[in-house]
């Protein structure tokens, strides 16, 4: 959910405005003074591992979009393999969530997830948020609550918006590799942090061939006080060009015959654009609260891809464009209640959502080099339609016992209008995809409509064990919706139904806090991607079982760490003419592993201003990852770091990613494909990758004005 | 990287790599890459007298074959009726019963290859009356194997390459009826051996753990041979077109010779050249 049922008591990030703090001076010795607390009352975590992570751990490390937040989510890793304006491949618990199909992202109480996006369903693309505007991000693995819809397979990500520095921020930054931003905000010290507006421009000449990429974006946020109640509007517009340098044959760069950086020289990159509004109105009373926000976003995305060179069509070459424009309307609400049925703590909550898509997608071969259209792959409309509607009971039984149990029903409903013309698909006739045994042809001119419904019941037990430690377990049951175009008409929509559970420990004092928690989820269908087809493509049932450890450790308020590790084990639980019951799903790291510490010492003052000092580092690991045939890809280990000296109105810092210059494949893919049509085409599947980024150092200047 | 980052990120990811990989060093994902030796033999003796269905005794004094990359395939042949049909995972009763009744395979004329399963890229050029060579190592991937896919490198390439004169394959020979006897030359280019969809190939060739056999398990190393069956390419080529005194006939050479190209017993043989039952793959560990 994109509200903030999840909103703690005031803090640096959160609300802290005129509510709590801007009541009249008087005489100090009898002086009584009104104080009103507003807020929302806290949701109780819906299992052992949920998470939060404040501006304390994101400002740790340096991160350039908002999607590079997603690396301070325990258990997350994320890679770019199509240039710096595509959505991030996420990594998370076992899933290779490809560009968003496992996890269900909101931003600002809008949602990113595109439904039925062509090239991949649920693509989720973070870039168009600032990290600077970014107060929180809240986890939710699994789906053990009943606000967890549509792709929280593996479970929910959240970000809240809010800039707490006080006036008026500019920053400039160049870099390496021509790197260069803009960034400009203000926030009205006497206003709460979640008012606030913030710009950047950012271009890049990419740290080799066809990497080029520029954006810009926008946003402002509003917080009205109504009263009790709270009105908060949301704006944001976004757009981005980039070139990408698509992937490279592995063996190519260990003999040597082509440099670390280069490319085939095939003309690829995209687009993006995103616009919303939120509108949320919120109100809270003495034994209730509630929230209504409707939303609206506009997406583009147009993207140009070859991953297989000349193999499916030797003289014209296998380049595609993907083009998915999506208008979103949709409001999500609930109303919580007091209850005492057992203790004075129990509570009722009912929620409904609804989220209505209108998407328009082509997939067009195009010829490498010349951009003559060839065929037409895909040339669709879609309307779909997802309601949902909750109830969630949390009881105390006894005082150490919290038992929360709730239930979700989703109602899909599509209607495609199918122009793709008659005839068998390109995958056909690619020796290695393994969609071609799947997808018969498609008929042009089909309109054809489904629906369908999902029930899906969630539980937590928590139980107080001592003062700060819980033992927690969970259950949900959620789906992800299927691709629009791969129904029939008047099917029953047949989603890839979930099932989650998880048994942890939780605990938290005033200087550390964290979890350690086993969890086991099963698909009863799964998606991966099949780089002939550029789409993802359906497998067999599947499942996740692991482990997860994270901590946030905050002794004195100059030093703060926190760190996870994430081991899973993803395998098939089923098999079908390409992969048996029991084998590691490909593609999957199986240890993730993230350590964030900062450090924040004050120095002292010079001339008459505060001297403070900002030192962060962050390591990142990921470890074991399965490709097809037995084999493994590379492991990764990055540490990034950032320094900073700030005399009050005028801060100096250096970022430096990948300080170490680690020589890292970003993404590995193993499949088949011909870079070279003069020579004998290669048909085995072989690794291709996409070059990770090298050392990168970026120095930054940035004014306050308050 | 420092030295000691380096050393202790290499500890740190060996113990890791340890404690999750399968006892094998496999990453546990479904199948596993295979290296395959690739042999090239010929099966007949072509400088011994071999009758044709024309009636023609035909024995060849040299002989050259170009040849390309080879690729196998999931898919089935295009024909493999009456070809004893062995299935690693088919049970011996099946088997049997394939054997004693035959079966009918697959796609005659629209053969569908399937997903690829090895390749030997190395290209180079066979002398025909030779013991048969080692091509270089191709790669493969496991599973059950059907196909394959017979390639011929234009320009061919090799140490015996000149021997093909610009040609694909070449091939000198006599061909005796009674008492007539034509030296001939028989041969053909890249262009005049195209498949239905103009490539340079002949797929759906039978891949099997005997030349002729269809479908064999690669689950490991091994070895895919190569069986030419030239004896395929003469079997429908009637010679009496280029008889002595035949109208049509080409002119001979200097030596005798006549070269069939052109002549409806030149189709015959560019028919035969084409033919699938002429390239045999197997496959042993």
């Amino acid at each position: 959910m994109g509200g903030n049922s999840a909103e703690s008591v005031p803090d640096a990030s959160a609300d802290s405005g005129p509510d709590t703090a801007s009541q009249p001076a008087g005489n100090v010795e009898s002086a009584v003074v009104d104080v009103q607390i507003t807020g929302i009352r806290l949701s109780p975590p819906s299992s052992a591992s949920e998470t939060t992570r404040d501006q304390t751990v994101i400002q740790a490390a340096p991160h350039r979009t908002g999607g590079d937040l997603l690396q301070v989510v325990p258990g997350v890793f994320i890679t770019q393999h199509s240039g710096q304006g595509k959505a991030y491949q996420v990594f998370y618990r076992g899933f290779d969530a490809v560009h968003g199909q496992d996890l269900e992202f909101w931003v600002g109480g809008a949602p990113v997830n595109e439904v039925s996006n062509i090239h991949g369903q649920g693509y989720a693309d973070l870039h168009f948020v600032m990290p600077e505007v970014v107060s929180r991000v809240t986890v939710l693995p699994g789906n053990y609550s009943p606000e967890q819809g549509d792709f929280a397979v593996a479970g929910t990500i959240r970000y809240d918006l809010g800039y707490s520095e006080p006036g008026i921020t500019g920053k400039g930054t160049y870099g390496s590799f021509g790197e260069r931003r803009v960034f400009l905000a203000y926030h009205d010290p006497d206003a709460s942090a979640k008012s606030f507006a913030a710009f950047e421009s950012q271009s890049t000449d990419g740290f080799g061939p066809s990497r080029a990429a520029s954006r810009t974006s926008g946003v402002a946020q509003q917080v009205f006080n109504l009263g009790e109640d709270k009105l908060r509007l949301l704006a944001s517009g976004y757009a981005a060009n980039f070139d990408s340098p698509g992937v490279v044959r592995l063996a190519d760069i260990e003999s040597g015959a082509m440099g670390r950086f280069d490319t085939y020289g095939v003309n690829q990159g995209g687009f993006s654009s995103r616009y919303q509004l939120v509108t949320e109105y919120s109100g809270s009373r003495a034994s209730s609260d509630w929230t209504l926000a409707p939303y609206a976003v506009q997406r583009a995305l147009k993207l140009k891809q070859n991953y297989t060179g000349y193999l499916v069509d030797p003289i014209n070459g296998d380049t595609t464009q993907l083009i998915n424009e999506s208008t979103t309307l949709g409001f999500t609400g609930r109303f919580r209640r007091a209850v005492h049925w057992l203790s004075s703590q129990d509570s009722i909550e009912a929620g409904v959502s609804v989220r209505n898509d209108w998407i328009s997608q082509s997939q067009l071969n195009i010829g490498t080099g010349n951009e003559r259209v060839l065929e037409t792959i895909v040339d669709a409309k879609i309307r779909a339609m997802d309601a949902a509607g909750w109830l969630d009971v949390a009881v105390s039984p006894i005082s150490r016992l919290k038992i929360r149990a709730g239930v979700r029903v989703d109602g899909l409903a599509y209607h495609v209008q199918d122009n793709t013309p008659a005839g068998e698909s390109r995958a056909d006739t690619d020796p290695n995809a393994f969609s071609h045994k799947l997808r018969p042809p498609s008929p042009g001119g089909q309109a054809r409509t489904a629906m369908g419904s999902h029930y899906g019941p969630r539980a937590t037990i928590d139980g107080l064990l001592v003062s700060g430690l819980h033992a927690m377990f969970s259950y949900g049951e959620g789906f992800r919706s299927p691709q629009a175009r791969s129904l029939g008409d008047g099917e029953k929509t047949p989603f890839t139904t979930v099932r989650s559970m998880e048994a942890g420990l939780r605990f938290s004092s005033d200087v550390v806090s964290g979890s350690l928690s086993a969890f086991r989820t099963t698909l009863n269908g799964d998606l991966v991607f099949d780089a002939a087809t550029t789409r993802n493509e359906a497998v067999p049932a599947s499942q996740r079982m692991g482990g997860a450890l994270e901590f946030t450790v905050e002794p004195v308020p100059w030093f703060m760490s926190s760190g996870s590790a994430t081991y899973t084990r993803a395998t098939f639980t089923a098999s079908d003419s390409d992969f048996n019951s029991g084998d590691k799903l490909p593609y999957v790291p199986e240890l993730i592993v993230r350590e964030d510490t900062a450090f924040t010492p004050t120095l002292g003052h010079l001339w008459s201003r505060v001297l403070r000092a900002r030192f962060g580092v962050a390591l990142t690991g990921m470890f074991n990852r399965p490709q097809p045939y037995g084999q493994f890809g590379h492991n990764v280990f990055l540490v990034d770091a950032l320094a900073q000296l700030r005399l009050q109105e005028v801060a100096l810092g250096l970022d430096v990613f990948n300080a170490l210059d680690a020589h890292w494949y970003d993404s590995e893919f193993t499949y088949s494909a011909n870079w070279n049509p003069g020579a004998a085409a290669r048909l085995v599947p072989e690794r291709y990758v996409t070059v990770g980024a090298p050392r990168t150092l970026l120095m930054t200047l940035s004014l306050y004005v308050n | 990287m420092s030295n000691w980052s380096r050393a202790g990120t290499t500890v740190l990811v060996g113990v890791l790599v340890t404690a999750c990989s399968s006892s094998d060093g496999s990453s546990g994902t479904t199948g596993k890459t295979i290296t395959l030796k690739t042999n090239v033999s010929i099966q007949d003796v072509l400088s011994q007298p071999k009758i044709n269905a024309k009636g023609w005794s035909v024995v060849i004094s040299q002989g050259y074959l170009s040849v390309g990359p080879l690729y196998y395939f999931t898919g089935d042949p295009v024909l493999s009726r009456l070809t004893p049909v062995r299935r690693t995972r088919q049970s011996a009763l099946a088997w049997l019963g394939d054997v004693l009744v035959g079966s009918a395979h697959a796609h005659p004329g629209h053969y569908i290859e399937g997903a690829a399963m090895g390749q030997t890229l190395g290209p180079t050029t066979i002398d025909l009356l030779g013991a048969g060579i080692a091509l270089a190592d191709g790669t493969g991937v496991s599973g059950l194997t059907n196909s394959a896919k017979f390639t011929w490198q234009d320009p061919a390439t090799g140490n015996l390459a000149p021997l093909l004169q610009g040609h694909v394959v070449w091939t000198q020979g006599t061909a005796t009826k009674g008492d007539i006897v034509i030296p001939f030359i028989a041969k053909a280019d890249a262009a005049e051996v195209v498949d239905g969809d103009q490539k340079v190939e002949v797929a759906g060739c039978s891949f099997g753990v005997a030349p002729g056999q269809v479908g064999v398990d690669m689950d490991s190393d091994g070895t895919v041979t190569l069986t030419l069956v030239p004896s395929v390419w003469f079997d429908q080529v009637d010679f009496s077109y280029v008889a002595p005194g035949t109208a049509g006939t080409p002119a001979v050479d200097s030596n005798g010779v006549v070269d069939i190209a052109g002549t409806l017993a030149w189709e015959g043989f560019v028919r035969g050249v084409k033919k699938g039952t002429a390239y045999l793959f197997s496959y042993a560990k």
